[in-house]
C-alpha cells in the first residue's frame, strides 16, 4: 500500500519536501515504513531516522526513528511500537516531540 | 565554597538603606540557585498577603550556579516576587549575561523591597551601589535604555535589566529586559516598576572561581559538543517556531482566541517559512553553545525594519491566536511587545480575548477608539499593543490581564478568558491534552509550558491526550521536578537531551564548581523541594483547591473542526487530574502540604510558620 | 600610514558564525588565569547589536605598531611563530600598546596592570584553546590567505551544488 507522510519540523529540511509517498507491503509494520523512508530520503539517516541495533533478527539493517521524533497518525494517535502492523491508508506525520519557546 | 559568594544585597528603595545577608553553603544544596534561590528570597521578604504593586513585595534576582564558566547554557537568572497577576509566586527566567554580571559584583542574589519616592536607575558598581535619577530615561524603551545607560555610564562591560513603558505604567504583565531576553512571564516588570526602579545596572569586576577549574573545563568541553548534535539541531535549525506545523497538525495550535485548534494559514507563520523568507541569523544567549534564537527580518511593506528574535509562544500568541497569518506583523508586534517590556505571550492572549469581544459586540467601535478589532486585523492588533503599554483607551483596561478585563467588561466575556489563575495561557489548546490541562491547573506560577512538560507525555502519546483516567500524576509530577530542577540550575531545558545521566553528571558539574557536595539524589530532590516551595507561598497567601483550574471554554466548548474535533476537558476529568496530581505529590485532597512532608523536603521553618498540625489547619483558618 | 601586514596564523572569527556566547573569552582567561574572567581574557566577543558580532582579538601584524609604540622595548616577535612577547620585567603598563593597536586586542590585566597579549596558547600542543571551545567553529587558526582560499572553496562548490540541484 502507498502511504503519504507529513514531514514537520526538521525532517521538512532534511528531506527537502513537506511530504513524500512510501510503498509498503499489505503486512508492513511501522518499521518498514522507517526503512522506506531511510531509503528515499537519506538526508533523515543519523538525525531523525537512526540505526536500530537492539532489533536484529537477520542480517538486514534495521532502524528506528531518534529519540523525540515520531509517526502520528491522523494527527490522532501516536505510533508506540514500530513492530505493530501499518493501520490503514491515512495521513501520517513525521513530527517531533519536545517543545519549548 | 566557590562560584558563589554567599552574599545577597537587599536593598529597601523607600530609604535607600542597603544590607548584606550571608547565606551558608547548605542554603545552595537545598535550593541550587536560579528559581529555586529567587523563590526561597520571594518566601523569606515578601511580606504575606502584600499588595503585589506596593512596598510590601520583595523583587528578588538570584545567579546560576554555572554562571560565568565553560558549562553551556547555565548563565541564566531566576527573578521571583509575588505576582500581580496571580497574587501568588511570580517566578520567571532568563538568559544572557546579567547573572555572571551579578556574580561577578560579588552577588548571588539581590532583594529589592519598599518603594522609591522617585524613578531611580539603580547602579550596583561592584560592592558599592548608586542611585541615579531616572528622569532622563523615563519613556524609553526596555531595549534602548540599556545602550543609553552603558553610554553614560561609559563601559560597555555593564549589564542592565530595564523596564519600558509598561513596566512603568504597572501594566500586570510587564518584563524585565536584559540584552533582550526577557524575564517574561508573571508580571516581574510590573513588580520593578511598583519601586519606581527603571533599570539596574550591574558592574562586576571579580573573577568567577570555581572548585575544579580543569576538571570542570574537561567537562564542559565534550558537553559543549554534544550540544552541536542532533539533540539540539531541531532547536539550531528551525528553534521554537518548529513548533507551529507540529501543533498545527495534531489540532493544538491555539487560533482565534482558542476557540479552534487548527490555523489555516499555520505555513506562513511557521518556523520553516521564517527560516526561508525572514531569517538572518540564530543567536545565543551568554555562555550558550547551542544558538537557537532565530532572529527574523522584515526587508519590505509597511512593517519593514522589524526584527525579532522569535520564538513559538509569543509567535502563537499574536500569531494564530489573533488570527494573523503572516510573519510581518508578527514580528513588529513581538519586537513592540519587547521594547515596550510586555511579556507577548499574555499581551497577545489579552489582544486575542479584545478581540472575540469585539466580533461578538461586546466591544465596540467607541471602546476601542474607532479601530475595527477583528481576528486577523494586524493593524488594530499594533494600536492595541501600543495602547496597553501606556494604558490608552481601551488599554487601560487591557493593561490589567485578561482576567480582570473580562471580570470588569463582564457581558459573558469570562468565558473566553484564557488565563489560569489570572496568568495567560500558553500556545497548547488543553482540550485535547489532557495530561498537560493537570500540569497547566495546578501549576504555582499560573499556566506554564515551563514548569509543567506533560505536553510531551500527551505529544509523545506516553498517555492517551483524548481521555483522563488515574495514575497519571506520578509521571507528571516527575516531570516536573525535573524542570524544577533544570530551573534552579539554571540549565535550558534545551540541553536536557545532551546527557547520558543527568543527575550523576550535572551534580558533579555542580560540586566541580561550587565545591559543595552534591549527590545525584540529593539534585533530583531539589524539584520536589521547590515546587512545595513555591505551592506554600501561595498557601500563605490564600490558595485553595478553586483557585487549580481551567478558563471556562477550555471545559464546556468542544473543539470545532480538524483532528481534534469534539474534545475538551470535562469538570469530572479536571478533578479526576487533579486528585491525582495532589495524591502523587502527597498532598491532601485539598490540596495542602502536610506538616510531616515539609519537614520531610528540609522546609521545617515552613512548616513552623505556617501550621502547627497540618498546612490544611492553617489554611482553612 | 605604514601598511598592516598580516602575514602570520591567527585566530581569525568568521562572523557569519559567531553566536555570541563568549565562551571563548570563559576558555582564554581560564588557562591563562586559571579563572573565569573576561576582563583577562585576550580574545573578545564584540556585539554590536543582536545579530552583528564578531571576536577580536592579537592578529600578529607583521608591522606590529604596539611594538613600534612600547617605549620600553617591552614588546618583541617570537621568531618561531609571530606571536608578540610581554617582557614583564620591562613592561610597566604605560597603555601605549593598547592605544596604538587598531582592534583594542591588547589587554591590561587589572590586577598586574601589565599588558597581555594572546599567544596562540604557546604552551598548549593543541593550539589555541578558544579555536577548540568555540561551539560553532566560527573561530580558526589561519592566515587571511588560506582563509580566502577556504571562502573560494566554499563558493565554488555552493554554486556546483546549485547548479546540481538545478538539473
Amino acid at each position: 500500500m502507498q502511504l503519504k507522510v507529513e514531514f514537520l519540523g526538521l525532517a521538512r529540511e532534511l528531506a527537502g519536501t513537506k511530504e513524500g509517498l512510501v510503498q509498503v507491503g499489505e503486512q508492513a509494520t511501522w518499521r518498514e515504513v522507517v526503512r522506506q523512508l531511510a531509503a528515499e530520503y537519506p538526508a533523515l539517516l543519523g538525525t531523525v531516522i537512526i540505526p536500530d541495533h537492539d532489533a536484529c533478527d537477520s542480517d538486514m539493517q534495521h532502524y528506528k526513528l531518534a529519540p523525540s521524533y515520531m509517526f502520528n497518525v491522523g494527527g490522532r494517535a501516536m505510533v508506540r511500537d514500530l513492530d505493530m502492523p501499518v493501520q490503514a491508508e491515512e495521513r501520517l506525520l513525521l513530527m517531533f516531540a519536545e517543545a519549548g519557546g | 565554597m566557590y562560584a558563589y559568594t554567599g552574599k545577597i544585597l537587599h536593598v529597601d528603595m523607600t530609604t535607600q538603606a542597603k544590607r548584606v545577608q550571608q547565606v551558608e553553603p547548605e542554603f545552595y544544596k537545598l535550593y541550587l540557585g536560579g528559581v529555586g534561590l529567587a523563590s526561597r528570597l520571594a518566601y523569606d521578604n515578601v511580606t504575606p498577603g502584600a499588595d503585589p504593586l506596593g512596598p510590601d513585595n520583595a523583587l528578588c534576582f538570584a545567579c546560576s550556579a554555572f554562571a560565568g564558566t565553560t558549562v553551556p547554557v547555565g548563565t541564566k537568572h531566576g527573578v521571583a516576587s509575588k505576582s500581580p497577576l496571580t497574587g501568588f509566586i511570580g517566578d520567571s527566567l532568563s538568559g544572557s549575561h546579567w547573572s555572571e554580571m551579578m556574580r561577578r559584583a560579588g552577588w548571588d542574589g539581590l532583594v529589592f523591597k519598599g518603594q522609591s519616592p522617585h524613578w531611580v536607575i539603580v547602579f550596583i558598581d561592584d560592592d558599592d551601589v548608586r542611585f541615579l535619577d531616572a528622569t532622563p530615561y523615563m519613556g524609553m524603551g526596555a531595549v534602548e535604555v540599556q545602550g543609553k545607560l552603558r553610554d553614560r555610564l561609559g563601559d560597555e562591560n555593564i549589564r542592565i535589566s530595564a523596564i519600558g513603558p509598561a513596566g512603568e505604567n504597572l501594566v500586570r504583565f510587564a518584563s524585565i529586559d536584559n540584552d533582550g531576553r526577557q524575564v517574561g512571564r508573571t508580571g516581574n516588570g510590573a513588580v520593578m516598576g511598583s519601586k519606581r526602579i527603571k533599570a539596574i545596572a550591574v558592574r562586576g569586576t571579580k573573577p568567577v572561581r570555581v572548585a575544579d577549574r580543569q576538571g570542570l573545563m574537561e567537562k564542559s568541553l565534550p558537553l559543549i559538543k554534544t550540544t552541536q548534535g542532533p539533540g539540539t539541531l531541531k532547536y539550531r535549525t528551525l528553534g521554537t517556531p518548529a513548533n507551529v506545523l507540529n501543533m498545527n497538525a495534531i489540532g493544538v495550535l491555539p487560533t482565534r482566541n482558542f476557540s479552534e485548534t487548527v490555523f489555516e494559514h499555520a505555513e506562513t507563520i511557521s518556523g520553516e517559512y521564517l527560516r526561508d523568507h525572514f531569517r538572518v541569523k540564530a543567536v545565543s544567549c551568554s555562555g550558550c553553545s547551542i544558538a537557537c534564537e532565530q532572529w527574523g527580518v522584515v526587508r519590505d511593506g509597511k512593517y519593514k525594519g522589524a526584527k525579532i528574535g522569535l520564538d513559538y509562544e509569543p509567535l502563537f500568541a499574536v500569531g494564530s491566536n489573533c488570527g494573523i497569518g503572516t510573519l510581518p506583523p508578527i514580528i513588529k508586534l513581538v519586537e513592540m511587545a519587547d521594547e515596550l517590556g510586555m511579556d507577548a505571550m499574555s499581551a497577545g492572549v489579552v489582544i486575542s480575548w479584545a478581540m472575540e469581544c469585539y466580533e461578538k459586540g461586546l466591544l465596540t467601535k467607541e471602546d476601542t477608539g474607532g479601530l475595527e478589532l477583528n481576528f486577523g486585523n494586524d493593524d488594530a492588533a499594533v494600536a492595541v499593543m501600543e495602547m496597553m503599554a501606556h494604558r490608552e483607551g481601551l488599554g487601560d483596561m487591557l493593561a490589567e490581564g485578561v482576567k480582570r478585563a473580562s471580570e470588569k467588561l463582564g457581558k459573558g466575556s469570562e468565558h473566553f478568558a484564557m488565563h489560569s489563575k489570572g496568568m495567560e495561557l500558553p500556545g497548547y489548546d488543553v482540550r485535547s491534552l489532557k495530561t498537560f490541562a493537570m500540569g497547566l491547573a495546578v501549576g504555582t506560577r499560573g499556566p506554564c509550558h515551563n514548569r509543567s512538560l506533560a505536553y510531551e507525555l500527551d505529544i509523545k502519546g506516553v498517555f492517551d491526550r483524548f481521555t483522563a483516567e488515574p495514575g497519571r500524576g506520578p509521571l507528571v509530577v516527575e516531570n516536573e521536578n525535573f524542570a524544577c530542577v533544570l530551573d534552579c540550575l539554571v540549565l535550558c531545558k534545551f540541553l536536557r537531551n545532551c546527557f547520558d545521566d543527568f543527575n550523576t553528571e550535572v551534580a558533579e558539574l555542580y560540586t566541580m564548581t561550587t565545591g559543595i557536595e552534591l549527590t545525584p539524589e540529593e539534585l533530583a530532590e531539589v524539584g520536589d523541594r521547590v515546587c512545595n516551595l513555591k505551592k506554600a507561598f501561595n498557601i500563605r497567601e490564600g490558595w485553595t483547591r478553586a483557585d487549580d483550574s481551567l478558563p471556562p471554554r477550555a471545559m464546556q466548548d468542544p473543539i470545532p473542526s480538524g483532528p481534534a474535533k469534539g474534545s475538551f476537558v470535562s469538570q469530572e476529568e479536571l478533578d479526576l487530574l487533579i486528585d491525582d496530581y495532589y495524591q502523587a505529590r502527597g498532598w491532601t485532597e485539598e490540596g495542602m502540604i502536610p506538616r510531616a512532608k515539609l519537614i520531610e523536603l528540609g522546609l521545617g521553618d515552613i512548616a513552623d510558620e505556617i501550621g502547627e498540625d497540618a498546612v490544611v489547619a492553617d489554611a482553612a483558618v | 600610514m605604514t601598511i598592516t601586514q598580516i602575514a602570520y596564523e591567527h585566530v581569525i572569527c568568521d562572523p557569519a558564525e559567531c553566536t555570541g556566547c563568549r565562551i571563548c573569552e570563559y576558555v582564554c582567561s581560564a588557562n591563562k588565569h586559571n579563572v573565569f574572567d573576561a576582563n583577562l581574557s585576550r580574545i573578545r566577543v564584540v556585539r554590536i547589536e543582536p545579530v552583528t558580532m564578531t571576536a577580536i582579538t592579537c592578529r600578529l601584524c607583521a608591522d606590529a605598531p604596539c611594538i613600534l609604540a612600547c617605549p620600553r622595548d617591552a614588546l618583541t616577535r617570537s621568531e618561531e611563530n609571530g606571536i608578540i612577547l610581554v617582557d614583564d620585567t620591562k613592561c610597566d603598563g604605560c597603555g601605549w600598546c593598547v592605544e596604538a593597536c587598531d582592534f583594542g586586542a591588547i589587554v591590561l590585566n587589572p590586577s598586574s596592570r601589565l599588558a597581555e597579549i594572546c599567544d596562540l596558547c604557546a604552551d598548549n600542543e593543541d593550539g589555541p584553546q578558544c579555536v577548540v571551545y568555540c561551539p560553532k567553529e566560527a573561530l580558526s587558526l589561519a592566515t587571511p590567505e588560506v582563509l580566502r582560499q577556504k571562502s573560494r572553496r566554499k563558493v565554488v562548490q555552493r554554486l556546483f551544488e546549485e547548479l546540481m540541484d538545478n538539473e
